[in-house]
């Protein structure tokens, strides 16, 4: 029998992948297509075709738990829905729902730009940080770190950015 | 109907019909803070109650701001429907804040600008200027932001900055947005491969959706993206070099397009302003479409006796929301499409 693609339910499967996390097994069957390689066979699979793989993994993450705002009550499932918070303590409350690094407007989680007036906020005073620098230190961090989902994410991010340099 | 709505209705935003910096390619500037006060649930979260008391804190504070003569604040609920649509149809608020019973707007005279309140953030502070002009822009809203942030105390975090209701505007809370006409990359096909590389820049290339399903004919909006982790100096400064290069790109593509095929879009120009001169009724859609080809063919030079504040008044008062508030009733859809026929004549000089 022909294993079918986890993702997109039509194509055969051709890469197999278990992942073993203490109690924790997960598995997943992936066409070529979908794991975005052209084709796949062990003789001209390179490593960073493997690297790439790996990367691309998000689904292999667990599910954060389901959250609720204390504040406000918004839940993961309201958040997923509305793609809004009901309140400020929301980004604490629903952080791992969030998932803020997954946003196109999110260059690193930390706020560079002016503070409120006269509120008792110390300014930031913050070097420009080299945009790309922070990046690719953050790619390798995520990887040791087995934060594949995110890797991803800025592997696909530092990609952009070298091109719109270059 | 008071005087201000009667105003509205009689003309176009000013700031999209004057010329400015790099126009006419780019027709106007847009820039916008997202904020919410500390302590409150977001709009969707609010009672009514509680909505209507941010309302009117903001409302307060709003008197301190300079020029406060000059600005008309409305609850949204105590508009008629008209009133409504006319906002709506001039882009100074949303679908969304229509239905919301505690939204509010504040809007100057001249629409230079607005607090839109209680929508998707407490405050939406939002200018607009006619053609390029960031940093004037910038400078004037981050000095009414202050006004507004004295008074009230924002929801901030030291992380995130200013925390907003979508994940997409938190950080900075800005928005900058340029209102393009780029009908030679739009005629000559290069309009994809520029909205693929502003992607790669980071920012947004979308056809101006002032009609749903028409043409996009050559008007683009090109907004940022980007709010957190990124200074709103650097964000400006980025987003004014790659508007110059898409300038520089569209005055090439208008040479290129001239030089080639003038007898192609003159034909195109005279029809449309035969088909706009000899009607008798005209369709939202029809009228959009028709103008923005007149504009093409001001823009090409081709008109000695039209300007530009005559198309941008056409096409803003010929909008349904319009054509009733000037005729104070509500109209069937035959006699909306006559009556913005003759309008749409009357605004570019043709009388009947
Ligand atoms: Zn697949
Ligand atoms: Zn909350």
């Amino acid at each position: 029998m022909q294993k079918i693609c986890d993702i997109c339910k039509k194509n055969v499967a051709a890469i197999h992948i278990e992942k073993h996390a203490g109690e924790n097994h997960t598995q997943m069957k992936i066409c070529c297509q979908c794991a975005g390689i052209e084709a796949l066979s062990p003789e001209n699979l390179k490593s960073e075709d493997l690297q790439k793989i790996i990367a691309d993994l998000a689904f292999l993450q667990k599910p954060s738990e389901p959250e609720v705002c204390s504040e406000c009550g918004t839940t993961t499932v309201d958040f997923d829905k509305s793609k809004r918070v009901g309140c400020g303590a929301c980004y604490d409350n629903l952080k791992a729902s969030l998932n803020l690094h997954l946003y196109p407007n999110v260059i690193q989680n930390k706020h560079l730009g002016k503070t409120p007036f006269k509120l008792g906020f110390e300014p930031i005073q913050k070097e420009e940080v080299d945009e790309l620098q922070v990046l690719e230190a953050k790619l390798t961090s995520l990887i040791t770190d087995e934060e594949y989902e995110t890797a991803a994410k800025v592997r696909d991010q530092i990609a952009e950015l070298k091109k719109a340099l270059s | 109907m008071n005087s201000f709505f009667k105003n509205l209705a009689s003309r176009s935003m000013p700031w999209l019909c004057l010329s400015g910096p790099s126009s006419p390619i780019v027709l106007s500037t847009k820039m916008s803070l997202a904020r919410n006060i500390a302590g409150q649930l977001y709009p969707d979260k609010l009672d009514e109650l509680a909505g209507l008391d941010v309302l009117e804190d903001i409302f307060e504070v709003s008197e301190s701001l300079p020029d406060y003569e000059r600005l008309n604040s409305y609850e949204l609920n105590t508009l008629n429907e008209i009133e409504k649509d006319l906002l709506l149809e001039r882009s100074h608020i949303t679908h969304n804040s229509v239905f919301s019973g505690i939204a509010g707007v504040i809007i100057d005279e001249e629409e230079y600008f607005s607090v839109l309140v209680n929508d998707e953030d407490h405050m939406k502070i939002q200018v607009m200027r006619p053609g390029l002009e960031l940093h004037k822009s910038w400078k004037y809203l981050t000095y009414v932001d202050d006004i507004f942030g004295k008074k009230l105390k924002y929801d901030f975090s030291n992380d995130y900055g200013y925390l907003t209701a979508s994940p997409e505007h938190v950080g900075t809370g800005l928005k900058c947005e340029v209102l393009l006409d780029l009908t030679g990359l739009y005629l000559s096909g290069q309009i994809n491969g520029l909205v693929q590389s502003a992607r790669v820049f980071g920012y947004e290339l979308q056809a101006s959706e002032n009609q749903d399903n028409r043409k996009p004919q050559g008007r683009y909006i090109l907004s940022t993206v980007k709010t957190l982790g990124v200074k709103e100096e650097k964000i400006i400064s980025s987003f004014k070099s790659f508007i110059n290069d898409v300038i520089d790109a569209e005055t090439r593509s208008r040479v290129k397009l001239m030089a080639d095929s003038s007898h192609r879009i003159q034909n195109l120009v005279s029809r449309a302003y035969g088909t706009l001169k000899y009607n008798f009724m005209l369709d939202e859609g029809e009228a959009f479409d028709l103008l923005l080809t007149l504009r093409l063919g001001l823009q090409l030079g081709l008109f000695e006796n039209l300007n530009f504040k005559q198309v941008e008044d056409a096409l803003t008062c010929s909008g349904n929301a319009h054509l009733q508030s000037v005729m104070q009733e509500l109209l069937s859809t035959e006699d909306l499409n006559k009556t913005r026929a003759s309008m749409v004549r009357k605004k570019i000089g043709l009388a009947d």
